[in-house]
């Protein structure tokens, strides 16, 4: 019956060689499956696209705030994709610098909501009882808001600028995430995986975040990837109502705020920055359906 | 029925000290001084207590940049007259349209209509409303002009229809997106089901078993979801009115916002919220009707 610590070592050692190259199958099912997905591929695509353009905005030639009183409001053409604006500056120029501010507050909202929101999902779905209905009551009291309207009052509050807006879609995302991976915790917790994780003295953190997290991270994704379309719809109607980043920064709905002024005589300036926030969030509607159906097998195309 | 008000009870009271304390936080940043012969050098909790106590009283505060003693509660009203109407035409557009495209598109998914169907309402989803006003604008009252752009009506007169149209349109198109998407995955799934099948089989003509079986059933399961969306249609009409200049409660809202009046902004969230939450209830209900096996206990 005794087996030595060597031979122990071994055999662990093999299980988990055995895991890892499962593993690596299933990720390799994954692409295959989402790369098949031919919407999905085009989200990722415009995505990356957009994500490059924005990391090399500062390293572009022109300026986004600099004005050319010889160039108001010119129309599309060679020199000037899509035209200039009511104080001569680039479009373009502006609207790639936009794309910095969409995607670092859809980046930093979901990941700070991300963060809680699965935290307080964990701990809630855990240790179950008066901790969870705790916990939950405070979730429901933040989903009795519509989130945009919860997202405006927020940032009235605190004061208009790039880091409130951030922490306001942050906060009105949270139930989404704390939601799902409760509901997942719940069942998972009754798992013999997890028994067995208890039996050998793992505490109550290591098995939350070691045992039960990693088998409930794909509608994680699924949710963060679709909220990544939110977050940058939010952004927008923020910033669009003057409650986000401040100008002179360009951003996509301060662009399109600015553009009413001028909409009977310059219809370049309303239409691309809606454009671009039109591609992203649909682009990353299109990846998380895309991740969805490529974990789940019952949901692929009928 | 007991049961239901008592749902309500549940869902309403985490609602109402979250508006007071986010009222509360925005008071103690500004204007302390000024303010406290308002009340607000007091402990919050008895703020809130009389706050509450004249909210459930009907008095809302007084505005303190519009005019010092101007009452909130009607002014605040006096803009939701004109923000329903347009929340409603919105509805209406998004119900109409959207439920028989949905049906449409689920009877025959990946046909060409479907595939007009489903990308309609993916544009609808993905473009943010205020930029389909503005296209809107451009199209209708800048290339054709059929249409007035902005405002309420001719300026120094009243209200008038044609300002109305746009507005709603744009507001509408948004919630028609998600409807339509919800409404078709309801019907797929309804279709592909046994009961359907059985119906099917047992020689109910086609157009019976859709209109009996499948949209009802396929109604159900999207009552839900369309319930929160209707909700948040007012919070989206917030957005919009800004576009078009509407003066209703989302203009008064970023007015309000910019000049600091926390009166004004805590009534309007407390009323788009308690307008929120009912609707959610409201499809509890008619959940219940549509399928009488759900009960509350």
């Amino acid at each position: 019956m005794s087996t030595t610590a060597q031979e122990r070592a071994i055999d662990l050692h093999s299980r988990g060689e055995l895991a890892d190259r499962r593993r690596g199958r299933l990720l390799r099912l994954f692409l295959a499956s989402f790369f098949r997905n031919r919407t999905a591929v085009f989200g990722a695509i415009t995505i990356f696209v957009f994500t490059v353009a924005a990391l090399i905005a500062p390293l572009l030639p022109t300026d986004p705030l600099e004005q050319d009183y010889d160039a108001l409001m010119r129309p599309p053409s060679i020199e000037y994709p899509i035209g200039t604006d009511s104080l001569g500056r680039d479009n373009l120029t502006r609207l790639i610098h936009g794309g910095r501010v969409s995607l670092q507050v859809g980046l930093f909202a979901v990941l700070i909501a991300t963060t809680i929101g699965v935290t307080i999902g964990l701990v809630a779905g855990y240790f179950g009882k008066w901790t969870d209905s705790i916990l939950m009551r405070i979730v429901d009291v933040i989903l009795a808001f519509p989130g945009l309207l919860l997202a405006i009052l927020m940032v009235a509050v605190l004061g208009p600028s790039l880091r409130n807006a951030m922490l306001a879609i942050a906060i009105a995302f949270i139930p989404g995430f704390a939601r799902i991976t409760r509901a997942n915790t719940l069942s998972l917790r009754e798992k013999e995986f997890v028994e067995s994780a208890r039996a050998i003295g793992g505490g109550p953190v290591r098995i939350m975040f070691k045992t039960i997290l990693p088998n409930t991270v794909s509608p994680i994704i699924v949710q963060a990837s679709l909220g990544m379309s939110y977050a940058i719809l939010f952004e927008a109607s923020l910033s669009f109502l003057g409650l986000g980043i401040q100008p002179p920064t360009p951003s996509w709905g301060y662009m399109l705020s600015a553009s009413r002024e001028f909409i009977t005589l310059a219809w370049w300036l309303s239409t691309f920055p809606g454009l671009a926030i039109f591609l992203v969030v649909i682009a990353w509607n299109f990846i998380g359906d895309g991740i969805r159906e490529a974990l789940d097998p019952r949901q692929r195309r009928r | 029925m007991i049961s239901v008000i008592i749902f309500a009870a549940v869902r309403f009271a985490p609602g109402d000290p979250a508006v007071t304390r986010l009222g509360m936080e925005a008071t103690r940043s500004a204007l302390e001084q000024e303010r406290r012969d308002l009340g607000l050098d007091k402990p919050i909790y008895e703020q809130y207590v009389i706050w509450l106590g004249k909210v459930v009283r009907g008095d809302m505060g007084v505005s303190l940049a519009y005019a010092s003693d101007h009452p909130v509660a009607p002014l605040v009203m006096e803009k939701f007259k004109r923000t329903i109407p347009l929340t409603l035409a919105a509805m209406a557009i998004g119900l109409v349209v959207s439920i028989p495209l949905g049906i449409i598109a689920g009877l025959r998914p990946y046909s060409l209509l479907d595939n007009i169907i489903s990308s309609t309402s993916l544009f609808g989803v993905a473009a943010p409303s205020f930029w389909v006003g503005l296209m809107l604008i451009l199209l209708f009252a800048v290339r054709l002009d059929w249409l007035p752009p902005f405002g309420y009506g001719p300026i120094g007169q009243g209200f008038h229809w044609k300002y109305f149209i746009l507005p709603s349109l744009a507001l509408g198109f948004q919630l028609m997106g998600a409807l339509t998407r919800y409404m078709r995955s309801g019907m797929l799934d309804v279709m592909s089901s046994d009961y359907v099948r059985t119906a099917q089989a047992k020689g109910l003509p086609y157009r019976t078993v859709v209109a009996r079986h499948a949209v009802k059933n396929a109604m159900l399961s999207v009552v839900t979801v369309i319930a929160l969306d209707l909700g948040a249609l007012l919070a989206g009409a917030l957005v919009t009115e800004t576009v078009f200049q509407w003066p209703g409660v989302g203009l008064l809202l970023v007015n309000s916002i910019q000049a600091r009046d926390y009166a004004i902004v805590q009534m309007i969230v407390l009323v788009t919220s308690i307008w929120y939450i009912s609707v959610n209830l409201l499809a509890d209900i008619l959940y219940g009707y549509l399928d009488p096996r759900i009960r509350y206990e």
